[in-house]
């Protein structure tokens, strides 16, 4: 076979575990060995496994136990069960319970390897066909709009990917979905039932960060008048995203590492060890080797949680998907607004697909709903739209800036200012608009954000909080 | 007992199961077997004399299906014999089964020692092997 598969064998006798791991290992299969349900439980939670070669006979519990487990999972491996008990009510029970197959021992290795094949195709096929229907059916996947040829590879590497607990690291420039894309990997796996939690790294002060994250106890430092549980708490037996990870300092970086290592954190003053079972998704818009050559990010660390890499695409290269969104969004939108749009001109499509889209689908969005909001009629034309700069992309290891900058900087809004008097709005309100457009601009970030507003990021959470 | 007589090895099944000569990973298994098995009989003595009538039924069930994967199918249906009285009988009654179990392992663990199940058969292909 061209692709290695990773293939689980759960049995209790070497003698017959080694000959399974032997023939499979023969014609190119990456084993697994398991010789009680519990380490078997602990292998799929652990790692993307294609197959199960499941005896129904284990030391500490019924082979049956797993299918019924493995049944509730989204995207469960391929499974074959085998037995030295050829009833056909055990047979037909395992089938019930989702396996593909059973044989009875003992077994020839021909017979193993064909069988073992089958159940792959069998599942390949099933995941395909899964995947084609979500996408055609929604045109899209999971939250998730768009079937262009980048996203659907991103669509099978989530789905590949949500069935282990590997930790998954998403790359993308600002707006392209990396949340999404972690929640998607959370749903989809065994962990959907417990919480996903998502912290920006960059938009939590850096001094709460890590109680944030660990909790802390009553007194552990000025205004923690109670014992508080952080993200790890509450992520225990779910998954923990944390955004913009370059943004976090070294200091924290370290307990990070050692948290995602041992599954052992502190909440901050207790002096006791606490455990969590956390599936870590990391995700930055920088190019995280850029941030470990500049000292901004642990090496170590990126490497522990870079194992499955997922690259979000920008608008630009998603062809169709533009459309597709564009008119989701309208529809959307002009629900909520009460108007009367069904659709695009073909004169506005054909500027849509050619717009370089920097902020991506976060810009979108933002063009459609101006649209809606400041206009009616049945179809949106060309005179509707609002200048969409041409500037040429950013290169994609660089943050997003704002369109139309020149030496890193904007240029003032002049097209924007308002031509009556009515239409002047209070300047308090307009530096909160626009203070709040430049966080959603850089994903969140409000150092960021504060580093493009030429003020510090203390000023954004002093104004925030008067916000209320 | 007419069950010590039975050959320690069925080889028309190890030629049905793994080709005639037996192919190269039959010689490696019937190694680990040979570890493997000495420990399922003292896994299971060791549970007779504690009275622990599951661990001994789980040990006679893995030595049943690990024997006639190497095609030492008279130990197998010894093993099968156990596991079947351990889920209804007191140790009293499985002691004789136990022994019947190391009777029929004395004889593969001898022939293993020997050369393997071919050993000593002129017309046997893969004598000697491993």
């Amino acid at each position: 076979m061209a692709e290695q598969r990773t293939i689980l064998i759960v049995e209790d006798s070497r003698s017959l575990a080694q000959t399974c791991k032997l023939q499979l290992e023969a014609v190119g299969h990456r084993m697994l060995m398991a010789e009680t349900g519990g380490e078997a439980l602990a292998h799929l939670r652990d790692n993307t496994v294609d197959c199960v070669l499941l005896d129904l006979k284990l030391p500490d519990m019924d082979g049956m136990e797993i299918l019924r487990e493995m049944r509730q999972w989204p995207h469960a491996p391929a499974t074959v069960v085998t037995t030295a008990n050829a009833a056909l009510t055990v047979a037909v029970e395992a089938v019930r319970l989702g396996a593909f197959d059973y044989l009875v021992k003992p077994f020839a290795g021909a017979r193993l390897v064909t069988t073992v094949n089958n159940a792959l195709s069998n599942v390949d096929l099933k995941r395909e066909v899964e995947t084609f229907r979500r996408t055609v059916e929604h045109a899209g996947f999971a939250d998730f709009i768009g079937r262009s040829l980048p996203m659907q590879r991103v669509y099978r590497t989530i789905e590949a990917a949500a069935r282990s607990s590997a930790s998954v690291f998403i790359t993308g420039e600002s707006g392209t979905g990396k949340e999404l894309a972690a929640h998607a990997l959370h749903t989809l796996s065994p962990r959907a039932t417990r919480q996903f939690v998502a912290l920006n790294c960059g938009a939590i002060p850096r001094d709460l960060l890590e109680s944030t994250i660990f909790g802390h106890i009553k007194g552990a430092f000025t205004g923690a008048a109670n014992d508080q549980d952080g993200a790890a708490a509450r992520a225990d037996g779910g998954t923990l995203f944390l955004d913009e990870l370059g943004e976090m300092e070294m200091g924290l970086q370290t307990k990070l590492l050692r948290f995602i290592q041992t599954g052992a954190y502190e909440r901050v003053g207790e002096g006791r060890l606490r455990q969590a079972d956390i599936r870590f998704i990391a995700a930055t818009n920088r190019d995280p080797l850029e941030a470990v050559r500049e000292g901004r990010l642990r090496e170590d660390l990126f490497y522990r949680l870079f194992v499955i890499p997922v690259a979000m695409p920008p608008l630009r290269d998603r062809g169709e998907d533009i459309l597709l969104i564009a008119r989701r969004f309208l529809e959307e939108f002009a629900r909520a607004e009460g108007r009367a749009f069904k659709s695009l001109t073909p004169e506005v499509e054909a500027r849509l697909l050619a717009h370089p889209w920097p902020g991506n689908v976060r810009q979108l969005q933002n063009v459609i709903r101006n649209i809606v909001v400041l206009n009616d009629g049945p179809a949106i034309t060309e005179a509707m739209l609002p200048a969409l700069p041409v500037s040429a992309p950013p290169p994609s290891s660089l943050v997003t800036g704002r369109p139309g900058q020149t030496n890193g900087h904007a240029s003032p809004p002049q097209g924007d200012l308002p031509e009556a008097a009515e239409a002047i709005i209070p300047l308090a309100e307009m530096e909160r608009l626009y203070i709040e457009r430049a966080i959603d601009l850089h994903d969140g970030s409000i150092p960021l954000a504060a580093r493009r507003l030429g003020i510090s990021p203390s000023t954004i959470y002093r104004k925030k909080e008067g916000w209320g | 007992m007419p069950d010590d007589k039975p050959p320690a090895f069925d080889r028309a099944h190890i030629a049905d199961q793994w080709g005639s000569p037996a192919d190269d990973i039959y010689w490696t298994i019937l190694g680990i077997f040979a570890e493997e098995g000495a420990k399922l009989c003292e896994d299971a003595r060791a549970a007779l004399g504690g009275g622990q009538l599951q661990a001994l039924g789980r040990s006679a069930h893995t030595m049943k299906s690990a024997a006639a994967h190497v095609g030492a199918l008279h130990l197998s249906r010894c093993a099968r014999d156990l596991e079947e009285a351990s889920e209804a009988s007191t140790p009293q009654d499985l002691a004789p089964l136990v022994a019947r179990v190391e009777t029929a392992w004395a004889a593969v663990s001898k022939r293993i020692a020997e050369g393997g199940p071919m050993a000593g058969d002129p017309t046997a292909e893969g004598s000697g092997h491993g």
